[in-house]
């Protein structure tokens, strides 16, 4: 059965990639990032936002490679470690945009954190599986 | 009616104290209880044998031996100009760093967000939010493990014994 859900879109440079709306709380404008010492690849440093304390998660470096563009917003997106629910700040390079789509199942040949795939009027857009991209690069 | 009393103030919120310490230019914090006494980096002294790349130098103070983690290395910053160690008071642990920035009061300490995987899960405590600026607040238990002291403190043992046969067939 083909299901339409909701979808944010975020772009990287010329390529756009998509996260289940569901898990997408906020767009927020580039803040300052607090850093410090730490080796958990693609966490940055945190943003203060409100009081609360939200890690930078720079997916770019993995979905573009060494192209990633200059980022300017924030996309805001909930993330699951066993019980707890916590918010992250994805780096995007422009503006994003809510679309209802069916999630086509992923190709063989596609990377393991690819949720599945949006069928868009004139792309194809890969959406992303926040969980196994980092189990992936931990590995 | 009663008249309004001027000096009624906001009930006080207590804090935790903490020391605000900087390598290159990070700012840590460490509970002040953790640490018992602040020093130069006059009396340490270097460690023939190293085991452990963070552990170069032990200090002598009254009678008990610390052994000097360098913050850099355990944190992985490149070598900056240390020049003060922090004498931790629960173990017999130094932590050498660039400088003290000053002493402050956290109201409270926030978790360090399950993001962060790495060995910086044992450095930090948690987070503090100090003049709008997110600081991580060090675990002192983080700096050597049980296993490192344990295994330290038999390297030098073994050295001791060494030095005393060696001694005896002279």
């Amino acid at each position: 059965m083909n299901e339409t859900s909701q979808f944010v879109l975020f772009p990287l440079g010329r390529k756009r990639f998509a996260l289940p709306a569901e898990q997408v709380t906020e767009l927020a404008r580039m803040d300052y990032v607090h850093d410090f010492p730490s080796n958990t690849r693609l966490v940055n440093g945190v943003l203060l936002r409100r009081g609360e304390v939200i890690p930078v998660y720079d997916v770019a470096q993995v979905l573009v490679g060494d192209d990633a563009p200059t980022r300017k917003f924030y996309l805001i997106a909930k993330r699951k470690f066993e019980t707890v629910e916590e918010r992250t700040a994805i780096p995007v390079s422009g503006d994003c945009e809510l679309t209802s789509s069916v999630l086509l199942p992923p190709t063989g040949k596609l990377a393991v954190y690819v949720a599945g795939l949006l069928s868009l009027e004139k792309e194809i857009v890969e959406v992303i599986d926040l969980e196994k991209l980092t189990s992936e690069v931990t590995q | 009616m009663r008249p309004l009393r001027r000096n009624q103030r906001k009930p006080r919120v207590h804090g935790h104290a903490v020391i605000l310490f900087t390598i290159g230019e990070t700012t840590f914090a460490i509970s002040a209880s953790a640490v018992s006494e602040i020093q130069s980096l006059a009396e340490m002294k270097s460690i023939p044998q190293r085991q452990f790349g963070k552990v170069r130098h032990t200090l002598e103070r009254e009678g008990r031996r610390y052994w000097v983690v360098d913050a850099n290395v355990q944190f992985g910053i490149l070598p900056t100009h240390s020049s003060r160690v922090l004498l931790l008071s629960e173990s017999p642990v130094a932590v050498k760093v660039d400088g003290i920035e000053r002493m402050t009061e956290i109201v409270r300490m926030l978790p360090l967000p399950k993001a962060f995987q790495g060995d910086e899960q044992n450095w930090y405590a948690g987070l503090a939010v100090i003049d709008g600026k997110v600081m991580p607040v060090v675990n002192p238990a983080g700096f050597l493990s049980h296993h490192e002291l344990n295994a330290l403190e038999e390297s030098e043992l073994r050295m001791v014994q060494t030095a005393e046969t060696a001694e005896a067939t002279a």
